[in-house]
């Protein structure tokens, strides 16, 4: 009989110094990337027309711009890295995975602007390497490969949109591969569920994602998850690759790729598991749906499936803005109704002076709640020394844009475009940040 | 008429009747034409009937579309 239980062994190498070099190389820490092969990698897909290399490290005096994603290298040693992109669409999360832990491969494009306003534009993502803000991104603390591409102007945005994560996801392969293969890892970590102590309380992780279509989706294995049912999946699942984040709507209010590899609820679930607790497992739903009737068919869906995974607690996090809100809350309190406690993770609003209203919607049950800060306080960028992934920046995209030199300073009236800021899951920080 | 009735209350609204979309609260274009026509009718024939209900302070009422979903 086949076993329920998936054992994933994930294989660290650590990275504290990136540079160019002949040929990719990893040693005592320092990764060596080859600029000419990577851009070569990348321009084998013929809807790229031009590709340059930057690397980034943390403290430098720099700001990213034109983010569409970033992926932590990893490389499946039996096969299957990137399912539904780079490699056949097989389940993930068990055998052995080597990743560069450190490092983070961004793709930069300056995507079109078709429906400028609406909910599919791609907005401008910014991340900063240096001073307060850097801390609300997930790059301040990487050694960054950047790929600075530009893609043909006649592709459709569905087009567009695979054709980023493309570039990015074969490049975080590569270097994966070629640095760590035949190689000893640093640190070896098992992920495997099961096995605890039956009187713990277990704990269910609910990780609500938005998907809205091209550049306001999720992919899973390769597909949008637009008209997702909630699903249970194994959290191995998403530290392995499964999850692939497109929303480069929402700058603030996204879970870049690297975040999902690395979500530290699961990781947290994890570590905790057999201990103070036994990790139960995790549901998948989407949120953001326009019907109320949809919005109650997720959450029964949702908590019902805690349910079965015999939750006596959960964990909720969203994703997104506005009512996407609805479907957590909706989740929680049919959670809290069939007796399973629940703890909500999510950003506010409050305005500008933080004396407004800080969530949208709210129900009683929700009496658990952890907040990762707000985005509406107005936020001057400072002047850098250098720009990468372009040399502007487009803003106010409601107004037909305008654009700013990427150095700045750059006078943002809230921070809906500081890359990750929101930080879902809580990769960042708690709180807030003074500037 | 909204589906944010959390904020309606907040904002002290002494009526509020639950709307059915996020960007259509009082309608449904995914419907059939009379469908929808029938539901619309029924949310406003709603919001007219509420407004002559006494109430104290912020009230959510529900709409039965029942049929025109």
């Amino acid at each position: 009989m086949a076993s329920a239980s998936a054992r994933l062994e994930r294989r660290s190498f650590e990275v504290s110094d990136i540079g160019f070099g002949p040929r990719i190389h990893l040693e005592g820490g320092r990764l060596e990337v080859d600029r000419a092969a990577l851009a070569d990698l990348v321009l084998r897909d013929d809807r790229v027309t031009r590709c340059n290399v930057e690397l980034v490290s943390p403290g430098e005096d720099a700001r990213i711009v034109h983010i569409c994603d970033t992926a932590e290298p990893q490389w499946r040693v039996g096969g299957g890295t990137f399912p539904g992109w780079i490699s056949p669409i097989r389940t993930v999360g068990e055998g052995v995975t080597h990743r560069l832990a450190g490092v983070g491969v961004t793709v930069c494009c300056e995507l079109p602007w078709r429906k400028t306003g609406g909910i599919q534009t791609p907005r401008e993502n910014i991340a900063e390497m240096r001073g307060p803000l850097a801390e609300l991104n997930p790059l301040s603390k990487l050694r960054n490969v950047v790929l600075e591409i530009a893609l043909r102007d006649d592709l459709p945005d569905e087009e567009c949109d695979r054709a980023v994560h493309v570039a990015e996801l074969r490049v975080a392969e590569h270097l994966a591969r070629e640095a760590t293969h035949g190689h000893e890892p640093d640190t070896v970590q098992v992920y495997e569920l099961g096995g605890a102590d039956p009187a713990l309380p277990r704990v269910v992780y609910i990780c609500q994602i938005t998907s809205q279509g091209p550049y306001a989706g999720t992919f899973y294995y390769g597909g949008y998850l637009d008209r997702l049912m909630p699903t249970i999946v194994h959290p191995n699942e998403i530290l392995d690759g499964a999850l692939v984040d497109g929303n480069i709507a929402g700058p603030w209010i996204r879970t870049p790729t690297i975040v999902h590899q690395n979500n530290p609820l699961i990781t947290g679930l994890y570590r905790d598991h057999g201990r103070e607790l036994s990790f139960a497992g995790m549901v998948l739903l989407r949120g953001h749906y326009y019907g109320m009737d949809d919005k109650y068919r997720v959450a029964q869906e949702a908590s019902k499936l805690a349910r079965w995974l015999r939750a006596d607690g959960a964990v909720l996090t969203w994703e997104n803005a506005g009512n996407g809100i609805m479907e957590s809350l909706y989740t929680l309190q049919e959670c809290e109704r069939l007796g399973i406690k629940t703890v909500f993770l999510t950003w506010e609003h409050g305005g500008a002076l933080g004396d407004d209203t800080p969530l949208q919607f709210y129900v009683p049950e929700a009496d658990a709640i952890v907040s990762t800060g707000s985005m509406d306080e107005p936020v001057v960028l400072p002047r850098v020394a250098r720009a990468i992934g372009g040399d502007t920046v487009r803003l106010n995209p409601q107004l037909g844009g305008e654009r700013h030199a990427a150095l700045g300073p750059i006078e943002l009236s809230w921070r809906l475009e500081l890359y990750g800021g929101a930080g879902h899951v809580g990769e960042t920080r708690y709180g807030r940040v003074d500037v | 008429m909204t589906t944010l009735t959390t904020l309606a209350t907040e904002v002290r609204a002494n009526r509020i009747v639950a709307g059915v979309r996020i960007p259509h609260p009082v309608g449904n274009p995914t419907l059939a034409p009379d469908k929808e026509i029938a539901l619309r009718v029924a949310v406003v024939k709603r919001a007219l009937e509420v407004l002559t209900l006494r109430v104290d302070g912020p009230t959510v009422f529900a709409v039965d579309h029942a049929g025109a979903r």
